[in-house]
């Protein structure tokens, strides 16, 4: 199946990437702030860059479905996100006065 | 941007964030061990039908069609019931798991080696441990 639309061809345009996101058919490879590099498909070694042409025809519209249903998780999920992130951080602190200290705060 | 592109643009960020929290983690797994003061035995999958929602970060080789191997971090958030429990990334995907669930599985029971014993713990009692009472309470009466 196609993708939708000429617009919403998957190209990549990122010179690497920092690291990746993981969907249930493919690890999309991408930058700290979402350029993307590359899409490798988790069953075989199908990727984007090999043949951007192909891989959209075949995977197109798949990829784009899971990447939708990921956003609408992140939205779902985005204030108890940022809420883990802020425990991380706490977390990390606490990490680090014990390795200064040898001491638990409570 | 392409719809696909203002999707990676918005998410990646806080994404990345969580695998920043990893690597560090990693990189002090040592001093996580001595903090936790056990080994948890639970080294993989803990599930939970308590659980709706997981965060699970993890190295992996992806472009194995080639060399070099490149090993990426990589991060999933998905609708599972279950989360990797692993002490060498500091317990991340424990934590995330735990608030993005609202605290679903709080008095859920962990199992954890502390030589020659093997104990039950209620998982809250580990969460409270690694991020203190009072960021405890404060993401309790702030999680929705």
């Amino acid at each position: 199946m196609l993708v939708g639309s000429p617009n919403e061809k998957v190209v990549p345009k990122a010179d690497g990437a920092d690291f990746a996101i993981e969907l249930p058919s493919f690890y999309v490879l991408v930058t700290i702030h979402g350029s993307l590099y590359d899409i490798y498909n988790k069953n075989g070694n199908d990727h984007l860059r090999a043949n951007i042409d192909m891989w959209n025809k075949t995977y197109g519209s798949k990829f784009l479905r899971e990447l939708n249903e990921l956003d609408q998780l992140y939205d779902k999920l985005y204030d108890r996100l940022q809420l883990s992130l802020i425990a991380l951080d706490t977390w990390k602190i606490r990490l680090e006065y014990f390795k200064e200290t040898g001491k638990i705060l409570p | 941007l392409s719809k696909y592109e203002g999707i990676l643009d918005k998410i990646a960020p806080t994404l990345y964030k969580f695998s920043q929290y990893a690597k560090y983690f990693r990189s002090n797994h040592i001093s996580v061990n001595n903090f936790l003061n056990f080994y948890a035995d639970i080294s993989g999958y803990y599930s939970s039908n308590k659980i709706s929602y997981a965060l699970i970060e993890k190295n992996k080789v992806i472009n194995y069609d080639g060399l070099p191997y490149i090993v990426y971090l990589t991060i999933s958030l998905s609708e599972l019931n279950g989360f990797v429990f692993d002490q060498n990334y500091g317990l991340n995907g424990f934590i995330t798991t735990m608030v993005i669930n609202n605290f679903s599985f709080e008095d859920k029971k962990l199992i954890i080696r502390r030589a020659p014993l093997y104990l039950s713990i209620p998982a809250k009692d580990l969460f409270v441990r690694v991020v203190g009472q009072d960021m405890y309470e404060t993401l309790r009466a702030n999680t929705r």
